[in-house]
């Protein structure tokens, strides 16, 4: 459960959330509309922990957020609208990556990717696994700058499915298969 | 777990970049040309016998890689956490299980490794040394030591200005800046004050150069009996100034690196006036829809 209490946020001059409450119970499926700066984005920023507000209070499943970032990140799923990513990586190596910060066993990276791959249609015909190494070709090949900016996002996407709990922002672009889970 | 990934990443974006490999070949490539001309210039016609050679061109070689060293490295580091909130990075790592601890270490680790494959990489060239004979193993030794320690010293601190400053450039800049004063500043200190830079028993020269690396790398040579530049006095024991000079830049690296943990979380200020003031008693929140 989230639990915002009149929280306010100020940049410099200007007012980004001014008294803002709000409670989202578990479970719920929750959608921030506005236009731009309205405050979405810094709204989702407090919730991640990655902001402290000015005022007021942000409570995740019974714990405040500011007093607890570390234990409020590795609960939430957070995709920002702008991400970028790192030139040099395949797609594998990118999920790879993201699935070892994410605390993902060394043993179930490859079947975990692979399955994200499939679930982007990514490895329809590229993906194998060969006695536990996976061997891959085509698209999954090539580093992540290679690749079109729509696929950019959809494996910014899929390095959040094992572990998204709350967030998630910011979905144009992404084709209807990875937009399905 | 999540520290290996980091590592793994970083050691592999680091490697695929083709300016790694140039800069190996330009660092080998100087070295080898400096030590050339200066064997070919003093040969045994000018009065130079095999181990006056040999320890004349070790001489050089140490310099120019304590130089090369400090020119190098902080460009490893400087922009490694900037660069991620840049490349707009950072927040997805913040959010994992990364702490902030295995964070900082992943990036110092990964931006030292290449600093210590320009060592590794010149060890060859070193051995070319043995050759001529006038240097020892111990003397080498020490030498490894004192280039180990600068570069985990100017790395450590471009990863601390990387964590305080938003801009790359800047955090260069300011990084660059630190390894020049760091050179100059006692030797400007000395002159300006007028003390003898051999210091024995100067007691504000010790002072003045006890962080200093060109003088822990002159300490290293074997300057005789009586040698001028002295040695460091802690409770009775006495250090030569290379050993005061790891001791001293290992503990300014930790000071360093606990700050540029504290800074690479969000809201730094925020968290430590809540570490000041007392921990209230914690209010779980009852869910109420």
């Amino acid at each position: 459960m989230i639990k915002i209490q009149h929280i306010y946020k100020s940049y410099r001059k200007v007012d980004a959330l001014k008294g803002l409450s709000l409670q989202i119970p578990q479970g719920s499926i929750y959608g921030l509309i506005g236009p731009n700066g309205a405050g979405k984005t810094t709204l989702i920023r407090i919730l991640a922990a990655l902001l402290a507000p000015t005022r007021g209070e942000v409570w995740f499943d019974g714990e405040e957020v500011v007093r607890q970032p570390a234990l409020i990140q590795r609960k939430v799923g957070y995709m920002p609208d702008f991400f970028g990513v790192y030139p040099d990586l395949t797609a594998v190596e990118y999920l790879e990556f993201y699935a070892g910060i994410h605390g993902i066993p060394r043993k179930k990276q490859a079947s975990t990717v692979n399955d994200l791959l499939e679930l982007a249609e990514m490895c329809t015909d590229i993906a194998i696994i060969q006695g536990g190494q996976l061997v891959v070709a085509g698209d999954v090949e090539h580093v992540t700058r290679r690749i079109g900016g729509g696929r950019q996002i959809e494996i910014r996407v899929l390095e959040r499915v094992p572990e998204t709990t709350a967030l998630l922002k910011e979905i144009e672009g992404i084709n209807n298969v990875t937009r399905k889970w | 777990m999540t520290f290996a990934a980091l590592l793994t990443k970083e050691l592999r974006l680091r490697l695929r970049r083709e300016r790694t490999i140039w800069v190996l070949i330009s660092y080998l490539l100087v070295m080898t040309l400096l030590g050339f001309l200066f064997i070919s210039r003093n040969n045994p016609s000018n009065g130079y016998t095999v181990s006056t050679l040999g320890y004349g061109l070790y001489t050089l070689l140490v310099f120019v890689q304590l130089s090369l060293i400090m020119f190098i490295t902080p460009a490893f580091t400087t922009t490694s956490i900037n660069g991620e909130k840049e490349r707009q990075t950072f927040d997805l790592l913040l959010c994992s299980r990364l702490s902030a601890f295995e964070l900082v270490a992943g990036k110092l680790v990964a931006g030292l490794a290449n600093a210590f494959l320009l060592i590794a990489a010149s060890i060859p060239l070193f051995s070319l040394v043995f050759f001529f004979g006038g240097v020892g193993p111990a003397q080498v030794l020490q030498t490894t030591l004192v280039f180990i320690v600068t570069a985990i010293v100017v790395g450590t601190f471009g990863l601390f200005c990387s964590t305080l400053l938003k801009r790359p450039p800047v955090s260069t800049a300011i990084a660059y800046m630190f390894c020049i004063m760091w050179v100059i500043t006692p030797w400007l200190l000395s002159f300006l004050l007028q003390l003898n830079v051999p210091f024995n028993n100067n007691a504000q020269a010790t002072l003045i150069f006890i962080g200093n690396p060109i003088l822990a790398m002159i300490s290293t040579f074997t300057l005789g009996p009586g040698s001028p530049l002295g040695s460091y006095s802690f409770y009775g024991t006495s250090l030569a100034p290379w050993i005061t000079f790891i001791i001293i830049n290992l503990l300014l690296t930790i000071v360093l690196l606990l700050l540029s943990v504290w800074l690479v979380k969000p809201n730094p200020i925020g968290r430590l006036s809540r570490l000041m003031e007392k921990r209230r008693p914690k209010d779980k929140v009852v869910a109420t829809t």
